[in-house]
């Protein structure tokens, strides 16, 4: 039904999607929960900086990232000459692309959980003798799961649908760095393209469907759970 | 033994208090505002003081000069809150096990307190199928697995009704009689601290306003003046002299504060013996009655031809004047207080030493529960 181009399109696709998910997972977690629970001088600064991808042009990150991590920037310059390891123009470039565009969205809905959680319950925690990782891996953690298992979602679908920062960071290379909005934009700048932009652009409805109604019912489980906790 | 001598502002609230609690049941009393929560939350370690000195049993767990501050989870010092703060993704057992690991109370002595607070049937339970009652029953246990050196009660009954508050007061004080260990029970009902100690301290706008036995406090003015306005009722230990089945009603026999149940002694004079509701409780069981000042009345003479069946001699120890009515300390074997007003104070022309007569319907008098 799909051509070889497209299923590596598509696997591409979720592989830098998964990638993405992994690489921000624990600083995402650690920022939420540092905007959610602590006070700190630069707060707002943080705060604004997490922000920034959601309100910058995708093209505009996308060139940033370039500038940071291509083979003359002080991270990718580093990257080369201590390990030979090349970003940008890489899979690794689409997945590092999509975690920047995909991190306000997981810091967002985390740290609306995490904020959701009594921290009165936590107190008590601590009253029973424990210290702060255990209260974070017992108490803060659970109680806002679903609300970060959402905002893993919703990064995710961002991940997927990924194409200003993408198609500037890691170009548009075949079987590399070709994710499925990059191979429909493609298609349809070639004659006889439509067939199989369209098959692509239902498989990118389809999943983009599929994780938003995940994260809905996510989010209708956190609420019937802080409604029955209440 | 807790010492605490702490400062703390906040806006225009400051605590300012230096107290001793001893190694039994203290109750913190005063109205809403007067920095109870805040004091439980000082000692807690959930909170800092701006300075002091915070001691329990000789240790200290907070002294500002020497820059000792105590991390909460290191205090060793169990709360039950206002609201129960149970884990709502833990069974009650989980709850329970929470903070009985290494230093708490797993095995045995755990299950002594399961049993002793009736927790068994519920063990394998979720929070939200548990009743109003049982969290905060549940949430005392947790506290009390986990082994603390201190037990801070803070309005641990103020979220339930009456009838749920009489049903977990007796598992308080079978904690208090059991398990030895200071406590303190914040409340800002005097009937309720009454039930489980007279140990009294009194907090108010964040100044210590009393502290001692509640019989010695009530010879205060500023002391019964704050228990005044926050609603008094007399809190009277009784024992169990008899019952009458047939005629409604049982006979109580009034017992000294700390005197011994009195099975030796000679039996109670008759007029030592008061008419109350018919109860449950055994013979020569103790018993706690409420009473409210203003449901007694006063007479200078046993009065003859009246329904009133509890006419109670004893002797005026004080009388003091607080919005327009009269307080009157009678001493009846214990200090009982009856509110009259002016006029009816008046017309008695009431002196300490005068002998007087306690009139108390039976019905005015209510069981809190067993002693």
């Amino acid at each position: 039904m799909l051509s070889a181009e497209e299923w590596s399109a598509l696997l591409l696709s979720l592989r830098v999607a998964l990638w993405s998910v992994a690489i921000t997972l624990v600083p995402g977690i650690a920022c939420a929960w540092l905007l959610a629970r602590r006070k700190f001088p630069g707060k707002v600064i943080v705060d604004a900086l997490v922000h920034l991808p959601l309100v910058l042009p995708p093209v505009v990150v996308g060139y940033l990232l370039l500038l940071c991590f291509g083979r003359r920037g002080p991270i990718g310059g580093w990257l080369y000459e201590s390990f030979g390891f090349e970003t940008a123009f890489t899979w690794r470039a689409a997945a590092i692309a999509s975690a920047v565009m995909g991190f306000p969205l997981l810091v967002r809905a985390a740290r609306l959980a995490i904020e959701l959680t009594d921290v009165r319950i936590e107190y008590a925690a601590r009253t029973l003798g424990a210290g702060p990782w255990r209260v974070f891996w017992t108490i803060t953690l659970p109680l806002s799961l679903p609300g970060i298992l959402a905002g893993i979602v919703l990064s995710i679908a961002r991940g997927l649908g990924e194409f200003g920062a993408t198609i500037t960071f890691a170009g548009n290379i075949e079987g590399v760095t070709r994710t499925l909005p990059v191979a429909i934009y493609g298609y349809t700048q070639v004659p006889a393209g439509d067939a199989p932009a369209l098959r692509l652009l239902a498989i990118s409805v389809a999943l983009s469907l599929a994780a938003l109604i995940a994260s809905e019912m996510l989010a209708r489980r956190i609420s019937r759970k802080l409604g029955g906790a209440a | 033994m807790i010492h605490a001598a702490v400062r703390l502002e906040r806006g225009d609230f400051t605590l300012d208090v230096d107290f001793r609690a001893g190694a039994r049941a203290t109750g913190v009393f005063g109205p809403s505002g007067a920095g109870k929560t805040t004091l439980i939350n000082l000692i807690a370690g959930l909170e800092r003081p701006a300075q002091g000195t915070i001691a329990v049993n000789g240790r200290t767990l907070f002294d500002s000069a020497r820059g000792i501050d105590v991390p909460v989870e290191r205090r060793r010092i169990g709360v039950v809150f206002q609201e129960h703060r149970l884990f709502p993704h833990y069974s009650v057992k989980g709850n329970l096990l929470y903070g009985a690991g290494r230093a708490g109370r797993a095995g045995a002595e755990g299950d002594r307190i399961i049993d002793l607070l009736e927790l068994g049937p519920l063990l394998a339970r979720r929070v939200h199928e548990l009743s109003g009652g049982e969290r905060q029953r549940v949430a005392l246990g947790r506290a009390l697995l986990s082994n603390p050196s201190l037990l801070l009660l803070d309005e641990p009954l103020s979220s339930l009704d009456l009838r749920l508050r009489q049903q977990i007061l007796p598992y308080l004080r079978r904690v208090r009689d059991l398990i030895a260990m200071p406590m303190l029970y914040v409340s800002h009902e005097i009937s309720e601290i009454l039930q489980l100690t007279d140990r009294l301290l009194m907090l108010d706008r964040g100044k210590i306003a009393g502290s001692g036995s509640y019989t010695d406090l009530m010879h205060e003015d500023a002391a019964l003046a704050l228990v005044y306005a926050q609603g008094m009722t007399n809190v009277i230990r009784a024992r169990v002299a008899g019952h009458e089945p047939g005629e409604g009603f049982s006979l109580l026999a009034i017992a000294a504060p700390g005197a011994a149940p009195a099975d030796s002694a000679a039996p109670p004079r008759e007029d030592a013996r008061w008419i109350a509701p018919p109860c449950a409780a055994a013979v020569g069981a103790e018993v706690l009655l409420t009473l409210r000042p203003t449901e007694i009345a006063l007479a200078a003479e046993r009065v003859r031809g009246v329904s009133i069946q509890n006419q109670i001699p004893g002797v005026v120890t004080r009388c003091t004047v607080h919005d327009q009515r009269v307080l009157v300390t009678v001493d009846v074997g214990v200090p009982i207080i009856a509110e009259l007003s002016r006029r009816g104070a008046a017309s008695l022309e009431l002196r300490a030493g005068q002998s007087i007569h306690c009139l108390i319907k039976s019905n005015a008098l209510a069981y809190a529960g067993p002693a």
